[in-house]
């Protein structure tokens, strides 16, 4: 999810070796949402019907009437002339299982002149950003910039994708959001160039496909070093290779010294955004402000070898570098008969080099944790298991969750179907070494995957609390459970498609973690949970009401976006739209799909 | 009632139905195809008993049974119409279904069948079958019967099941059958409720002081809570159990009899609570989670007792039919804000103000909340989060568990009051000692549910699971928190007094007195291997229920009432013997993971020993055998009829208590090794079997000499090994020994003096048994510390090593530990692009990894380090880098320019000798003299102008003052042992006012890398500058390298199950210490030391702090004082009737065991002079125990009690070495035992030879004389170490008057005598030795037996346990399988100890 909260990035696997390659693409939820609010409002029979904000289109004259054998390039010829988007609804058509979801088909939605091509089987995806602060005082069109990092298993590689977008306030659903991807740091666009309109796709013209360039496909350390010391002849070779498979990743960011801290904006010269001046990292001691050392690294694991590999990704998130493999472990995780077999990886706590990072494993039940030291070094620590709460036989622990507080961790099996819940405070006595217990074991749906967690404000004993919830995709089973780790309770269960895999949110991003930036984040300004008094107390000023950044699929003045989970179905090829809005009678149902789901196939 | 209208084949319904699980599998012959599951996640379950009574049809024959009993048997055993008939259901009262109830009601319904069977000579519980065949299958017609039907609700389909508890599905050959409910409609259909139905409970309302009647069971109903879609769903049971009901023809195979579907009657009824606003209703969305019904309920007023987590409420809410449904009438409401205010009852306008949130959407609350609501420090958590509740029907209370709390609230009501008014506003809290953090950002741990024991012998207790994992327990009576793990030194040092153990005829007194120890840790000193007070689960999982039994008497299965353990005249191989699986009284259940059960004790009433259950005088007798072991003199004595236990085992305080974990006894006998008890493993004669390993190498700690003068031999001790011991066993309980163990005397092999041989001998004794498990023990010398073998230390030029996951502190590491910088044996055990850099001289010690250029770098650089300039070996890469740990640290940052925080060690150079018991100790005034004592072995000849051995620094004490010692000088590395080289020291810089400019350089195993190091840059001597430092480092240790961190000077006890646990916490200033005094976890840090430290050079002198106090100045002694109530009881009495000559039930009458009083061998203060005589054969004795007359009869009042006399007896003086403790409140968990006088070497061996006392030790018979011994006390027991001194040459003669002649032909002294020497174990050497007997927790696993496709399936979620009558706990278990087709959830049982086998709902 784009911190904006109206673009979601994806990759596609190209499991079946259909092509040439995987690619990144950017889905722009926004006319999405915008398209499937039109059907429901118009249909997409011929005859011309609309409104301002949809638009007054026939659909007959759009390239859905041309059939399911029309080439892109025919349907865009065909509506060449008009307000494209307004055709989009003509693409949707009402499920038949279940007519109040909206299925669209995706092309509509994918920019497909931003595609970018990787490396096959590309695994996860992390999104480095950190935009400016205050909205408010930020020029129309100042470029934002994000890094897509993904692993890319069949390289393999950790891969660089960016994405430049301008800032357009007020932007509705039917506007591009003109973003850019690009996967070549040595040819980035400059503010300016971001800056500058981006040409609509000439109608019926053939897409470009964006290729990466080596520099953003890393695969080894830059440093040589003799294949044998004793004989120089055999020449020399990387210090390290990046081991097979990377298949989790996890991007760490703040600062190396204890107590430093990191603001938003504080990359930044313009007294608007970084009015004190103050360095990325900094500690007020007295009158005194000492300067610390930022940093940002990257980690992840792999899938055959059980090791865990780190880069540094340099030292600015909005002038991103090509990731530098500074170590690689050894095998962090074991089974007995010498299987390995990594698998999640995140630290207890962001933003915090003095804490442990897990490993998880998809042969045993053992997690394995390890320490990053400066310079992104791996430095291996404490085994621990979760067995006891299951059988003996081998878990699946197929992703690891921690609260932003560190405290809690949550760990998606996949087999048992279970989501655990872990107490990791720290022991007492001041030692760095969590608790690991178990406090409850939820039982799921089967094929429990990816899991996100939201903080939501809701009302409980009268008065407004955050409250934790959990989303779980369950791949086998087509669904998302929803899970209420207070009280280890399963609070619902929602229909997503078949193959749920990853599944990202466009709101309840903890305050704390969101001013950083992480991962997934939705900027408060964005979130649909959060006020602008709120993101206020979190240090974000938002633009005025009239024009702000909250995405507003019928453009200024009109509804915003409301709390959305986005799945992305595997074996669908499609991404389901989850309504999350306790207020909607659509709680926890599906709403809509980006994409019409494959031809149901027999496993 | 209908007929059936369908064909039937006849198959009739086993009579043994009634008989629940004793009826035959077999008799069901039709193949039926069965769902493999019908169940989907169930999450509880509940009970109610009904009637079923087929009276049509003609099953009991109207005919006088007695005119013709053969005509009338015929009639009823070939009836067959009545199966056509559809039985009528009654609902009763549940205690009707008790199995005492059900049996008189089926007596009396088939009294004429039963009379005619009688009659016929028949039994009357298989009338149909011939009284002389026995083959006969048979099946009685069972047209009445009773039985118990189980509402499972299940969360994915919105459903409650019904399932009958006694009958068998048809194809299926489990018990437990479910019904369906569906009509017309494929596979099997339950009650529909609402959505995710997570509790139900039922009830047939009494009125109050009333008995409860047939007629009350037409009132039944039971509810559920529905969180899925926030309400409660009401049904009433007749109607369902009439739904239940089926011909039994239906069974029969070709026959489809349809099922029907609940109707308006009979299908759950939606209730949503709702609040009284004004005249409109304001309907209550929160989710509701945990059910119970009101006691103060009536036939028609039904009241539920709801918990409303999310809106922090407790309600009362109306059930009953009409327009009070769903009315909350009375409700407990926490603190919306603060959790430290108590709840409060609210009044009937409080609770119209109440708001609760709309957790199944429909909420109408602005999104995002209103910023004014969020408190200035952002969102909170909820305050409080009453998850559970539980209902103490005995004292009228009712209980609430908070999810995100510490305390349960109590909550008094009143029954006779009535709506609005039953809740009392006595609310008070329990507070757990249990940690919560309730800021808003933290991990919340809380409570979950609450069970309520009924009111046992022992007291009514609350069982509460707590989110660390463990169970707690409350006492009612007092409403205080039980710690059930209290330190077993603490109830071993209160043995005699409060917590003393009285024999069974006093078992009340016990149950009471031991069940419950409030948590208080500065009354109740918690076990140091425990981390709360709570009960764990063995394999740490997560407990989730808990269910409660109560057995009242052992089970007979025989017909036979004389093969019954209560019969008045019982075969005694009927006996049944007390044991861990033997529970009557009152227990508990504790569900938690991987289907693993704890049984909990609460009040057994038929504790463990007995040789038969709830007999108190065969509790003394089996008590009193166990004292009997196989030993030296009586390796057979199962030959006797004597009991041949390995090792004597007693009864403690520990035994005793209640509401612990119940511990597969270690009274409980095996065939092969007798009965359980933690011990070393011993040999046929029940000698420890201890092994001694150099490396991968046996090696024998002892060697056997040849005495010059006398040209006798005897065993010397050479290497450090654990002390065996004889002792006495002596019942506590009735304070009773053995005769013959405490009065036997013989030689162990006829040749050395004679011994206590009938006693037996051990190196451990186990303080904590119940936490003990069988398991291998090493004591490894200088071992390395648990997780401290690692690859990535950075030594830094400052005097440290950092490394950032070293967690020290956490790892234990202490001042005195060493750090090995091991490096390096091969390239492959290098990074890329270095090579492993060693010396051929090296031998076995390890390299460094570093490239060419380092290594020419490294190799000049550290080369300056030394004094021998001649010798181009002696370099960094092959020092042996060993180095003394001076300070641990945790989680500081690293000396710039490294920002990291990381864990570093602050080491220091190790001169040699290298170990403190090596050195001679002297002071600052003794600088620079040289030292008396010939210190070293190697080499045997100094060289001629070596610097010798001096009074040197070699470091600093605590406040920083130099500290000296006695090492080696030296010009040359030759100079020095092997191991060392030569060097100056920084402390030198310490020394230069009294010993001159450059004083003399001194052996080391490596110089100190770091800043004022002394080294020789070609120019001379001088401080090493700091840059100067950095770059020998850089050059040397360049990259992470290996290294390991060592118990220092001490043996390192490790375990290889049970992770030995330290306790070493870290300073706020990142320092890494030990526990102080003042601190909350000093006494439990104290066991929990893996060293055992051998201690100085010198000898200790009395008094020192390191010296041993004696029982009578301050150890605590392990003989408990004889209890006069325990004395008094008649199975204590009865021991000493015949004289003091016992007959053991299973032994034979000619070889009785005779008893004496343990009193009268009270151990008495050692006497150092007179104990090395003791006493011998063929001399007189010293004491009365030696008198023949004694012997044969202790109960001769000439041998009455005189403790005085005890004196000469100096086994039983010493046994307090190894069996006593140090008090609670040491700061120590080890002391010396020994001082100056026996630690000094005698002057030959001749006076080890003619020892006959306390000289030498059971089994290896090595000398006593100049050995140190060392108590050390570990969580789970104790061990005395011996230290030796030193032999050197064992084929030397063992005189020091003997003169050898030694290579050059020179003479010289005798260098194998060196008596002041102390044997210092070499490098790898470790003391092995295994523990048998271990206890482990009695655990059932939640598993059938495998007799269908679904069945035999481990649990793999457990969730609920309830209570059944007759013992019986049933256990869901929710399931978690992935597959569409796996099961998902399943129902079994637990009868009394054992898990029933064959029940099974799925």
């Amino acid at each position: 999810m784009d911190p904006l909260g109206d673009v979601l990035y994806a990759t596609n696997t190209n499991a079946d070796l259909s092509f040439g390659g995987s690619t990144v693409v950017a889905v722009d939820i926004l006319r999405h949402a915008r398209a499937v609010e039109c059907f429901r409002r118009f249909g997409s029979d011929a005859g011309v019907v609309g409104d301002s904000f949809c638009g007054q289109v026939s659909c007959a004259d759009s390239g859905a009437a041309l059939g399911v054998s029309a080439t892109l390039e025919e349907t865009e010829g065909k509506e060449a002339g008009q307000r494209v988007a307004d055709y989009d609804r003509c693409y949707c058509q009402r499920d038949i299982d279940d007519p109040s979801v909206v299925s669209c088909e995706s092309q509509r939605f994918v920019m497909a002149d931003q595609t970018v091509k990787i490396g096959f089987f590309p695994g996860e995806l992390q999104l480095l950003a950190e935009d400016p602060p205050n909205w408010l005082a930020l020029p129309e069109r100042a470029a934002l910039r994000r890094g897509l990092l993904i692993a890319v298993r069949g390289d393999p590689s950790i891969t660089l994708v960016e994405s430049a977008r301008p800032l357009r306030r007020g932007r509705s659903g039917g506007e591009s959001p003109e973003l850019r991807l690009s996967c070549d740091t040595t040819n980035r666009l400059s503010d300016a160039d971001v800056a500058a309109p981006l040409a609509a796709h000439p109608a019926g013209t053939r897409y470009a496909l964006s290729q990466c360039s080596g520099s953003n496909r890393v695969n080894r350390t830059p440093d040589d070093v003799w294949v044998n010391p004793d004989d120089e002849s055999q020449g020399t070779r990387p210090r390290f290779e990046l081991p097979a498979e990377p298949m989790s990743i996890y991007v760490d960011r703040g600062c190396i010294e204890p107590g430093f801290r990191h603001d938003r904006g504080t990359f930044l010269s313009d007294r608007n955004q970084n009015p004190t001046g103050k360095p990325p990292c900094y500690k007020v001691e007295g009158a005194a402000v000492r300067t610390g050392t930022y940093y940002q690294y990257l980690v992840s694991s792999h899938l055959p070898t059980g090791q865990a590999s780190a880069f540094d990704l340099g030292k600015s998130p909005t002038d991103l570098q090509a990731p530098v493999l500074s170590d690689v472990s050894g095998s962090l995780v074991s089974t007995t008969d010498g299987r390995t077999g990594a698998f999640a990886v995140a630290p207890r706590k962001l933003g915090d080099l003095t804490q442990s990072w897990f490993v998880t494993s998809k042969l045993t039940s053992t997690l394995s944790t390890f320490r990053l030291g400066v310079g992104a070094k791996i430095v291996p620590g404490l085994l621990f298991g979760v067995s006891s709460q299951f059988t003996n036989a081998t878990q699946d622990v197929r992703s690891i969750v921690f609260e932003p507080s560190g405290d809690r961790a949550y760990l998606a099996l996949f087999q048992p179907p279970a989501l655990a819940v872990m107490d990791t405070r720290l022991r007492g006595g001041g030692s760095n070494i969590p608790v690991n217990q178990v406090t409850s074991v939820v039982n799921l749906c089967a094929g429990p995957s990816r899991q996100v967690i939201a903080k939501v404000p809701r009302y409980s004993m009268g008065q407004v609390v955050m409250t934790t919830r959990i989303f779980v995709t369950c791949y086998l089973s087509g669904q998302v459970a929803e899970v209420d780790p207070d009280t280890g309770e399963l609070v619902g269960t929602l229909q997503a498609g078949r193959g749920p895999l990853s599944i990202a949110l466009n709101f309840g991003t903890d305050e704390t973690a969101t001013a950083l930036g992480y991962p997934g984040a939705v900027d408060p300004c964005a979130d649909p949970l959060r006020s602008n008094s709120d993101a206020a107390k979190l240090g974000v000023t938002c633009p005025g009401t009239g024009n702000d950044i909250r995405p507003r699929p019928l453009g200024p003045g009109q509804s915003q976006l409301p709390p959305r989970a986005y799945v992305s179905n595997y074996l669908d090829n499609t991404i389901s739209v989850l309504d999350l809005d306790p207020r909607s009678p659509s709680y926890r149902r599906m709403v809509a799909r980006i994409g019409l789901p494959s031809p149901k196939q027999v496993q | 009632m209908r007929p059936l209208s369908c064909s039937l084949v006849s198959t009739r319904l086993a009579w043994g139905v009634v008989l629940g699980l004793l009826a035959s599998a077999s008799c069901n012959t039709q193949t039926i195809t069965t769902p493999t599951r019908s169940l989907d996640r169930p999450s509880d379950l509940d009970l109610f008993c009904v009637e079923f009574e087929t009276k049509e049809g003609g099953c009991i024959p109207s005919g006088d049974p007695t005119s013709d009993p053969q005509a009338y048997l015929d009639a009823y055993c070939g009836a067959t119409e009545w199966r056509n008939y559809t039985p009528v259901a009654t609902v009763l009262p549940r205690s009707a279904c008790e199995e005492g109830k059900r049996r008189v009601r089926r007596d009396d319904y088939y009294q004429k069948v039963r009379q005619a069977a009688t009659l016929l000579g028949r039994d009357p519980n298989t009338p149909c079958c011939a009284a002389d065949d026995t083959a006969c299958t048979a099946v009685a017609p069972t047209c009445m019967y009773r039985t118990e039907l189980a509402l499972v609700s299940n969360t994915v389909r919105g459903e409650i099941s019904v399932a009958d508890t006694s009958l068998q599905a048809p194809g299926l050959s489990t018990y437990g059958r479910l019904a369906s409910l569906h009509g017309g409609k494929p596979g099997f259909g339950f009650l529909p409720a609402g959505s995710l139905p997570l509790h139900v409970r039922a009830t047939v309302p009494v009125p109050p002081g009333e008995a409860p009647t047939t007629l009350d069971g037409q009132f039944a109903w039971a509810v559920t809570s529905n969180a899925g879609s926030c309400d409660l769903s009401v049904v009433r049971l007749q109607p369902v159990a009439n739904l239940v009901a089926r011909a039994p023809a239906c069974d029969d195979s070709g026959q489809t009899c349809s099922t029907r579907d609940c109707d308006g009657e009979s299908c759950p009824k939606s209730v949503q609570p709702w609040i009284p606003s004004g005249a409109d209703k304001k309907y209550v969305a929160a989710r509701p989670g945990w059910i119970e019904i009101a006691p103060w309920s009536r036939a028609n007023q039904r009241r539920v007792v709801v918990a409303f987590p999310t809106c922090g409420v407790v309600a009362v809410v109306d059930a009953t039919d009409g327009a009070s449904a769903g009315r909350i009438w009375e409700a407990i409401a926490f603190d919306q804000k603060d959790a430290r205010n108590a709840p409060k009852v609210l009044t009937a306008s409080e609770i119209e103000q109440l708001k609760c949130p709309s957790d199944c959407g429909g909420d109408t609350s602005p999104l995002p909340p209103d910023a004014m609501d969020i408190p200035p420090s952002g969102a909170m958590k909820s305050a409080s989060y009453p998850a559970s509740v539980a209902i103490d029907t005995y004292g009228s209370r009712l209980l609430i568990s908070d999810a995100v709390g510490s305390t349960v609230t109590v909550v008094d009501f009143d029954n006779t009051k009535a709506d609005g008014a039953h809740l009392l506003t006595s609310v008070r809290r329990v507070a757990l000692d249990f940690e919560v953090r309730n800021d808003g950002r933290s991990a919340q741990l809380g409570l979950d549910a609450i069970r309520v024991t009924p009111r046992t012998p022992a007291g009514q207790f609350a069982y509460v699971v707590a989110k660390d994992s463990s169970v707690r327990v409350i006492d009612l009576d007092r409403e205080v928190e039980c710690e059930t793990n209290p330190d077993a030194r603490y109830l071993l040092s209160q043995a005699g007094a409060s917590l003393r153990v009285l024999p069974d005829d006093l078992i009340e007194s016990n149950l009471r007195r031991l069940s419950c120890l409030p948590v208080d840790k500065t009354k109740t000193p918690r076990s140091p291997l425990a981390t709360g007070p709570g009960i764990w689960l063995p394999n740490a999982s997560l407990p989730r229920d808990v269910g409660l039994t109560h057995v009242d008497t052992i089970p007979c299965t025989s017909s036979n009432p004389n093969d019954c353990a209560f019969s008045a005249n019982p075969d005694e191989s009927s006996y049944v013997p007390a044991s861990a699986a033997l529970w009557v009284g009152d227990f508990a259940w504790i569900l938690g993971g991987g289907g693993s059960v704890l049984g909990v004790q609460i009040a057994d009433l038929c504790p463990s020993p007995s040789y038969r259950a709830c007999f108190p005088e065969f509790a003394a007798l089996r008590r009193l055998s166990l004292l009997h072991t196989r030993s030296q003199a009586l390796s057979n004595p199962e030959q006797l009829g004597l009991p041949s236990h390995p090792q004597a085992l007693t009864v403690g305080p520990q035994d005793r208590l209640g509401n612990s974990r119940r511990v597969l006894s270690r009274f409980d006998e095996r065939s092969d090794t007798g009965p359980n008890g933690p011990r070393p493993d011993s040999d046929t004669s029940g000698l420890p079997i201890i092994t001694t390993r150099l490396g991968g190498s046996l090696v024998s700690y002892y060697t056997t000499i040849s005495e010059a003068a006398s040209n006798q031999t005897r065993r010397r001790l050479l290497l450090p090994m654990m002390t065996p011991y004889y002792y006495l066993p002596v019942d506590p309980v009735c304070d009773v020994a053995i005769a013959e163990q405490a009065l036997t005397l013989t030689s162990p092999d006829q040749n050395i003096p004679a011994e206590p041989t009938r006693r037996p001998v051990t190196t451990m004794h186990f303080t904590d048994p119940a936490a003990t498990s069988s398991e291998s023990w090493t004591l490894g010398w200088e071992a390395v510390l648990n997780g401290l073998g690692r690859s990535s230390g950075l030594l830094q030029s400052d005097g440290t090593l950092i490394d950032l996951n070293g967690l020290y502190c956490n790892r234990g590491v202490e001042p005195g530990d060493k750090l090995w910088l091991t490096g390096c044996y091969s390239n492959s055990d290098c990074p890329s692009g270095t090579l492993c850099k060693r010396e051929q001289t090296q031998v076995s010690s390890p390299g460094l990894c570093m490239t060419r250029d380092q290594e020419t770098q490294c190799r000049a650089l550290s080369e300056r380090l030394l004094t021998d300039s001649s010798n181009d070996t002696a370099w960094a890469a092959s020092w042996l880098r060993r180095y003394l740990v001076t300070k641990a640290e945790q989680q500081i940052t690293a000396t710039p320019p490294l920002a990291d925080v990381t864990d570093r060690l602050t080491i220091e150079e190790l001169p040699e000798p290298e170990f403190l018991i090596e050195r001679q100790s002297c002071t600052m005034a003794d600088l620079g003299k040289a030292c008396s004592d010939p210190l070293f072995t190697q080499p045997v000849k100094p060289r001629t102008g070596a610097p010798g051995v001096s009074c040197r620094v070699t470091g600093r004490d605590s406040i920083g003052k130099p500290s000296t010692s006695c090492i080696r000088q030296c010009e040359f590395n030759t100079d020095c042992g092997s191991g060392f080289v030569c060097a100056h020291s920084h402390f030198e810089a310490d020394e230069r006012s009294v010993l001159g400019q450059l004083p003399a350089a001194r052996c080391v195993r490596a110089p100190l890398i770091t800043k004022g190091t002394p080294w020789n840059d070609g120019s001379g001597w001088r401080a090493m500058t700091q840059d100067e430092a950095t770059s020998v480092k850089i050059a040397c240790f360049p990259d992470q390298l290996r290294y390991e961190v060592r118990g220092g000077d001490s043996m390192v006890v490790k375990t290889d199950r049970t992770p030995f646990a330290t306790l070493v916490r870290r300073g706020s200033d990142g320092v890494c210490q030990r526990p102080q005094p003042a601190d909350s976890t000093f006494l439990a840090s104290r066991t929990l030391q893996p060293r055992i430290r051998i201690g100085p050079h010198n000898s200790v002198a009395d008094g020192d702090i390191q010296r041993c106090p004696s029982v009578q100045q301050g150890l605590i002694s392990h003989r408990i004082p004889a209890s006069p109530e325990a004395a008094q009881a008649s199975s204590c009495q009865s021991l000493f009737r015949n004289g003091g000559t016992v007959v053991l039930p299973y032994g034979q009458s000619e070889y009785p065991i005779h008893v004496v009083h343990g009193q009268d061998f009270y151990p008495q203060p050692p006497d150092l002079k007179t104990e090395k005589q003791g006493p011998r054969l063929g001399q007189p004795r010293g004491g009365w125990q030696w008198d023949p007359i004694c012997v044969s009869n202790p109960m001769d009042p000439r041998c009455g009690s005189d403790v005085k006399r005890t004196a000469g007896d100096p086994w039983l003086n010493r046994e307090f070495e190894l069996f006593s403790m140090l008090p609670l409140t040491s700061t120590t968990n080890q002391c010396i035992l020994t001082g100056q006088t026996e630690e000094e070497y005698p002057l030959n061996g001749s006076e080890q030879l003619s020892c006959s006392g306390f000289c030498r030790f059971p089994g290896d018979h090595t000398e006593i004389q100049g050995v140190r011994r060392i108590h050390y006390e570990h969580a789970l027991g104790n061990m005395v170490l011996r230290v030796p001194r030193r032999l050197v040459n064992t084929d030397l003669p063992y005189d020091d008057r003997v003169k050898i002649t030694d290579n050059t032909g020179k003479v010289i002294d005798n260098p194998g005598y060196n008596p002041i020497v102390w044997a210092v174990p070499p490098e790898g050497y470790a003391v092995v030795f295994s523990v048998v007997g271990g206890n482990q927790p009695f655990t059932q696993y939640a598993q059938t037996s495998q007799r269908d496709a679904s069945s035999g399936l481990l649990a793999q979620g457990l969730r609920a346990a309830v209570s059944g009558l007759d013992g019986i706990v049933y256990l869901i278990d929710e399931g978690r399988s992935g597959s569409a087709t796996g099961l998902r959830g399943q129902v079994m049982r637990l009868v009394g100890s054992i898990l029933d086998p064959y029940f099974l709902l799925r």
